[in-house]
């Protein structure tokens, strides 16, 4: 049984396995361990991973990818997914070829795996890794930053003697990196307080500085430059002051070049100062002045000039750096930390590079960012945040989490996973649901979706690029009401502070979900839940009546009639314009602008009604809606939202309300005593008979009345026919009651009630 | 192309799998004389209300509805020209099945009314929101012949099925 650590670098990849007590270099293949990260492809996209073919002459139908981790981190960045998907392969071609060497020569079982990335990468690098790690067949593998891996290879796994702060600099073949580790006295674990770098500040960059200005002063093609011949120049220089060495171009030709140190320093002179840059601003941040240990690695920290530019920044001296194994050292220091995660006990607390965040809409904007967890909390974390639907009726919640810090753009941060969420269509705001996202101690990141209130509002959540956590894909099924109304209530109103009328359909929906009829054996109990909604919505509809006037006008350039008039109103703008004008809310301008402005929105004479309904009387909504050139319309939404009316008789009354007269309406509405009960009780009275609205004739019986029934008896069982569809439910109903059943007859078209005698009197 | 209400439920059926819904029972309300309506009872007990209709109804010019009608005329118009959204039809269905539909809801069953054209357009709405707008907006149709009147709503006042529906806001 053992457990590996893995450096995946820009230009080598690096492999190191736990033996007993050490972390030992697999240096079977490569450079003594060290392996070339490029890989070379040919014409037909086949990946030739066998790292010698690359130093080889290459013919015509084959290439070499080069700095793939560079590039897929820049492709990551930009959320370029075809690009991703191809140096992913390129990546995991090369790691299964170290790890295939590793399985063929050893009989140990791997039990863990850890892959190394730079501090200052996002989580879309951290998730592509571990995909690579699954990939190749990698076990239980974990995730963790260069630095704090090579910190761990220079000690920092013993029992700390006191509070250290400890300095790790990794300057990799394509990113440098700079984080601030601390450890408490008497304790193992690992507390990353710091982390900056560039991930566009690599030996590679010095490279390619050499190579154009060697191309330049021996009067050659840049393009004609083999890039590994200037790497072993720059390697070169780190041991001797003067080079004076031949160079085989790409066409084969052949000069003789000469180069000093001193000229190579000066050339990469901005790199270090960038570098500099990065650990000052890094101590800075946090205001240590003393450390404890200073650890440097990477292949950059062989030259003297990168050495030098630590000791200026951080005032120590080069035999206090600790920079031995520079090539090697991550990977030695992510096998000892395998084999410590595997172990258990020790806590290595990271920070998170780049925020974490979900698209959202807010107003009109589709493109709304909103941040979960934010660049430089400690990792391992996990946080939540609530979401509703945005639309009436949506029945699909696409959550897409993205990771950066563009707060103008969610679609400019680069796309981490989508969860799709099946829900039940209700009003918008009406579904809750709870996303939890958790960025682990291993590296991965998981989303946990769960709904809030009612667990049957999600049908089912489907995830792309995430791990979601056991059961989550599972659909909800079963009873409705396993929740209670009032519970809801408080969830859906009386936290989030709705208006009147969101409130009131809030209130209805509830009353129609924890229906009594829809578990007649607990009827008791849930008339007691419903008379106790009934109680907490009144209660809600006096509070909102004390805290109306304590509102402010809606923030609109009232000063400026030509930005106003192009102002769209919405439901929640006309909502709280009628809000407004009810409480008497606004300089007299304003409230001279409301009326006009609160009619731009179509249906407002439903925002208007539905707050008088939910205040019971208000002499401003009353004349505005009195004074209204339809207000039938008015009438009705008063007379819709009377609660506690059975449907048909309320139906009968809305349908009478535009029997009455215009003026009638208009007295009865702009009544200061206004009764919405008596108004219930009113209508039906004064109401013309009803016309046939194409004739104009007086109608008969309405759709729904009992009279169009014929009722006949035949051998003591009771024939009910007519225009009985209507009455379908009711018929069924009846005959239960009188204890049998109702069957339809299709051929004769009639209903047949055996064995009762049933008459239009059981019918009311 | 749809022809008629059994390849409109087919097409509902479909769509309604695909968001995660299993139809237990599909029930033809042409054998009651309602042709082109269709009631679709899902097994987490939500019932869809289908009604499959070739194209919307158009009003008639104003200067060719009677007297009599010129009041309903004025209604469908103004709510046709207020909330049907540059759309010129109305979409209907009987009081009676709509009055069905309320009084299911009222019994705590979620109730939606969904409307297939031809060509496959399909909108829904809440079967209690589109009851409320016809009551509110008095556009009851009663055609000659029928002793059943129609409830309209503006084409357009109806929700795409399709309606693209993107990341939800944060509440708090």
């Amino acid at each position: 049984m053992t457990t590996l650590g893995i450096d995946f670098g820009t230009g080598n990849s690096v492999m190191a396995e736990w033996q007993g007590s050490n972390a030992v270099l697999f240096n079977k293949i490569g450079d003594d361990g060290a392996v070339c990260s490029d890989i070379v492809v040919d014409d037909t996209a086949q990946i030739l991973s066998d790292p010698s073919l690359i130093f080889d002459k290459l013919p015509k139908d084959k290439k070499i990818e080069t700095a793939i981790k560079r590039r897929l981190l820049e492709a990551l960045e930009k959320g370029d997914g075809e690009t991703v998907e191809y140096l992913m392969s390129c990546a995991a071609a090369r790691l299964k070829y170290i790890f295939d060497a590793f399985s063929t020569q050893s009989e140990e079982k791997v039990v863990k795996a850890v892959l190394t990335c730079p501090a200052n990468t996002g989580q879309a690098y951290r998730n592509v890794l571990m995909e690579i790690g699954r990939k190749i067949g990698l076990p239980a593998v974990d995730i963790v930053d260069e630095p704090t891996a090579a910190a761990v290879h220079h000690g920092l796994n013993e029992i700390a003697r006191k509070n250290e702060r400890w300095m790790v600099v990794d300057w990799g073949c394509g990113t440098f990196d700079v984080s601030l580790i601390q450890r408490e006295k008497g304790k193992a674990d690992l507390r990353v307080v710091c982390v900056r770098g560039d991930n566009r500040l690599g030996g590679l960059d010095m490279d390619r500085l050499l190579g154009i200005n060697l191309a330049e002063r021996f009067a050659f093609p840049a393009g004609d430059l083999n890039y590994y011949e200037v790497e072993t120049i720059k390697k070169a220089l780190s041991e001797k002051i003067n080079l004076d060495v031949p160079l085989t171009l790409n066409s084969g030709k052949n000069i003789q070049i000469t180069y000093t140190r001193k000229e190579l320093e000066e050339l990469v002179k901005p790199l270090l100062d960038r570098a500099q840059e990065l650990i000052l601003e890094a101590l800075k941040s946090v205001g240590w002045g003393d450390l404890d240990c200073i650890i440097a690695t990477g292949g950059p920290i062989l030259m003297p000039c990168v050495r030098a530019m630590l000791c200026d920044a951080t005032g120590y001296d080069e035999g206090e750096i600790l920079c031995k194994d520079p090539l090697t050292s991550v990977a030695l220091g992510a096998a000892r930390l395998a084999e410590m995660k595997r172990r258990g006990g020790l806590v290595v607390t990271n920070k998170v590079a780049k925020s974490i965040g979900v698209r959202i809409k807010e107003g009109k904007n589709d493109d709304a960012y909103h941040i979960v967890i934010s660049r430089g909390e400690d990792r391992p974390v996990r946080r939540d945040v609530k979401l509703a639907t945005s639309v009436d009726l949506q029945d699909i919640i696409q959550i897409e989490i993205r990771e950066g810090d563009n707060m103008a753009s969610a679609a400019a941060n680069s796309l981490l996973a989508k969860l799709n969420a099946v829900v039940r269509p209700e009003n918008k705001g009406a579904v809750q649901l709870r996303l939890q996202i958790a960025l682990g101690d291993a590296g991965g990141m998981e989303a946990y979706l769960e709904p809030v209130g009612d667990a049957n509002t999600v049908r089912e959540v489907q995830a792309v690029g995430v791990r979601i956590e056991k059961n989550q894909r599972e659909t909800a099924t079963g009873e409705l009401r396993t929740e209670d109304p009032l519970t809801e209530f408080k969830d859906q109103v009386l936290d989030r502070e709705v208006d009147p009328d969101t409130a009131r359909q809030v209130y209805e929906r509830l009353k129609i979900k924890y229906h009594p009829d829809r578990q007649p054996e607990k009827r008791d109990y849930w008339n007691g839940r419903l008379a106790a909604l009934d109680e907490a919505f009144n209660r809600y509809l006096e509070e909102v009546e004390r805290r109306m006037r304590a509102s402010s006008v809606p923030d609109l350039p009232w000063d400026k009639t030509a930005e106003l008039a192009k102002i769209v109103v919405d439901e929640v703008l006309a909502q709280r314009f009628a809000h407004c004008l009810a409480n008497d809310i606004g300089t007299a301008e304003q409230k001279k602008s409301m009326p006009g402005l609160l009619k731009r929105f179509p249906d407002y004479r439903r925002v208007l009604a539905s707050y008088l309904s939910a205040v019971k009387r208000n002499p401003v909504l009353q004349k505005l809606l009195s004074e209204d050139d339809r207000p039938h319309v008015g009438l009705v939404v008063l007379l819709q939202n009377l609660p506690g009316k059975p449907i048909r008789e309320r139906h009968e009354v809305l349908k009478a309300a535009y029997r009455v007269s215009v003026d009638k309406v208009r007295e009865m509405i702009a009544d200061p005593k206004l009764d919405l009960e008596a108004l219930y009780q009113e209508v039906p009275k004064v109401a013309e008979a009803a016309v046939n609205p194409m004739t104009g004739k007086p109608v008969g019986q309405s759709a729904n009345a009992k009279l169009d029934l014929k009722f006949e008896y035949k051998d003591g069982d009771t024939h009910i026919s007519g225009n009985t569809f209507p009455m379908k439910e009711q018929i069924k109903q009846v005959a239960q009651n009188a204890g049998s059943r109702a069957k339809w007859d299709g051929k004769n078209k009639l209903w047949v009630i055996e064995g009762k005698k049933i008459t239009e009197k059981d019918f009311q | 192309m749809i022809s008629n209400a059994k390849e409109a439920s087919i097409l509902l059926t479909q769509r309604l799998v695909k968001r995660g819904l299993e139809v237990r029972e599909v029930e033809d309300l042409s054998r009651h004389g309602k042709y082109g309506n269709v009631r679709l009872y899902a097994a987490t007990g939500e019932v869809f209300h289908l009604k499959f209709t070739k194209s919307g109804y158009k009003p008639k010019d104003s200067n060719k509805v009677s007297s009599s009608a010129k009041e309903l005329d004025e209604k469908l118009k103004f709510t046709i020209k207020v909330f049907g959204q540059g759309a010129d039809t109305l979409n209907g269905i009987d009081e009676d099945l709509l009055l069905y539909l309320v009084e299911l809801m009222g019994k705590g069953v979620p109730c939606y009314y969904v409307t297939i054209l031809s060509d496959e357009t399909t909108l829904w709405c809440r079967a209690d929101s589109f009851y409320q707008f016809v009551m509110r907006y008095d556009t009851f149709f009663k055609f000659p012949k029928t002793n059943v009147p129609v409830c309209e709503v503006p084409m357009g006042w109806l929700l795409p099925w399709e309606e693209p529906l993107i990341a939800p806001p944060i509440t708090f």
